[in-house]
């Protein structure tokens, strides 16, 4: 038998992180990174999937997004009833609400591995955090925020005043 | 903002250069904030943030100020202050520059004319363009609008005293798609709301021929399903061209125009079969302005009075 069985049946898939840590998910859950979508359907993932650019720690996070997305998509246990429907997408809000929940660091490295695996989902989860952070806040506020320099020389500087004037400061 | 402060002090602990964030991935950040927080705060925060920002026109693909001015209700004596148009020149040129072609909606007020020519010379797709209460604004602007934005789609030319029926007329014949104007003038049977706000000289004079206006949009503007011309000065005349010519009129808002009676109303709309919202000219007129205690209310006089005698 080439592939490993979950205990429901479902094909395993396993990656493998940089520090060389073993992840085995179900083959739908992996399936929601369009990088790993692509190696299984060139048969190319068995054994394992080697991600040498997401680091164990990052890529248990992303397995647990995975899981529990798939675990938890429409019609993944048959059922399909409109209030059932309705409580999976309410928890699969609350969990990403969690989830996303995290330093700008963890973020940081989210963001980066959710764009490497190419997982919309995740993606656009970590970019809408993103954006709240920066949300009402000054420049000076967000390099605080996110630990940026402000690498401008003098003369971008006041270029950047003339181009970004905001019509109704000061008025 | 508790959060952000927590991790603010995290971020400096660890190493994680948010400068070196995939630009494909910022821009896609960026495309999640308000105008204001991308213009203020995002792209000015160091050069690869901003670099990410330029690198993608659609974030720049609608300019509207519109909610900013909401927001402080009423109209502003500041903003009727060349120093403002000003600021909403450049405002409207960078947006122009940084969308580089794709920049679809515009809506400010108080622009020039040299601006508004230059933003409609890079905008070809422009499709929303609402620049009410913009006393600089003239039909010379308005023309490169028409021969450049032939996309237009909804317009927006209130209380723009030096845009004459010509602009409508030319704006008509270029831009075929045009479903929705709004040609509002101020209140001149009640003018209080705007004294001490918009300059007195501007407000007196309104050089707008109802008549004139009525008929050019009639003629080249007959694609259109929203119309709203409050506090217009045209006459049933008018207004029966606009029945014959604008047959597709869904919206039609004649608020304040007080040179139409009911009946004349009347008539002209039922020409309308897709008239589904009608506004009457139905307003309380102050006795204060006319002295005329037994009329109070629009419609008791409407019957008796068919000319413009109440015209200031």
């Amino acid at each position: 038998m080439a592939a490993a069985e979950g205990s429901d049946g479902g094909k395993m898939i396993v990656l493998i992180s940089a520090d060389g840590q073993r992840f085995e998910l179900p083959e739908a859950a992996a399936k929601l990174s369009q990088i790993v979508l692509y190696m299984i359907e060139d048969g190319c993932c068995y054994p394992s999937i080697p991600l040498p650019k997401v680091d164990g720690v990052i890529l248990a996070k992303i397995v647990e997004y995975c899981n529990k997305h798939a675990a938890l998509s429409s019609g993944a246990d048959g059922s399909s009833d409109a209030a059932s429907e309705r409580s999976k997408e309410r928890e699969l809000k609350i969990f990403d609400a969690e989830f996303i929940d995290v330093d700008v660091t963890t973020l940081f490295d989210v963001m980066m591995a959710a764009n490497y695996l190419n997982i919309k989902g995740l993606l656009d989860l970590a970019c809408q955090r993103t954006a709240d952070l920066i949300k009402g806040k000054s420049p000076e506020q967000i390099r605080q925020t996110f630990g940026i320099k402000n690498d401008f020389t003098p003369e971008e500087e006041a270029a950047i005043r003339k181009e970004n004037a905001w019509a109704f400061d000061n008025i | 903002m508790a959060t952000a402060e927590v991790t603010g002090e995290a971020a400096a602990e660890e190493e994680r250069d948010w400068s070196d964030m995939t630009p494909l991935c910022l821009a896609e950040a960026f495309s999640r904030l308000r105008l204001e927080d991308l213009w203020r705060g995002a792209m000015v925060c160091c050069r690869s943030w901003r670099d990410a920002a330029r690198s993608r026109p659609a974030l720049f693909v609608a300019l509207n100020l519109e909610p900013t001015f909401a927001a402080v209700r009423a109209d502003a004596a500041d903003w009727w202050t060349p120093a403002f148009q000003r600021r909403v020149d450049a405002m409207l040129r960078s947006s122009a520059s940084l969308a580089e072609g794709e920049l679809q909606e515009v809506r400010v007020r108080h622009c020039s004319d040299d601006a508004l020519a230059f933003a409609a010379e890079r905008s070809p797709k422009l499709s929303i363009l609402s620049i009410r209460s913009s006393p600089g604004v003239s039909d010379r602007s308005m023309l490169t609008v028409a021969l450049c934005c032939p996309m237009l789609t909804e317009l927006d030319i209130s209380y723009c005293h030096e845009v004459s029926y010509k602009s409508l007329e030319v704006i008509g014949q270029n831009c075929p798609n045009l479903t929705v104007l709004n040609r509002n003038i101020f209140n001149w049977l009640d003018s209080s709301e705007h004294v001490g706000i918009v300059p007195d000289a501007y407000l007196r004079n309104c050089p707008e021929d109802g008549d004139r206006e009525a008929i050019a949009i009639s003629k080249f503007m007959q694609k259109l399903k929203h119309l709203i011309i409050r506090f217009s000065k045209l006459s049933v005349v008018g207004l029966n061209a606009i029945s014959v010519g604008c047959k597709e009129l869904e919206v039609l808002d004649l608020f304040g125009c007080a040179n139409l009676t009911s009946r004349g109303i009347e008539q002209a709309t039922s020409n309308l079969k897709n008239l589904n919202k009608l506004e009457k000219p139905n307003f309380f007129i102050p006795r204060s302005s006319f002295h005329m205690g037994r009329y109070g209310h629009w419609q008791l006089y409407d019957e008796r009075f068919q000319t413009n005698v109440f015209q200031i």
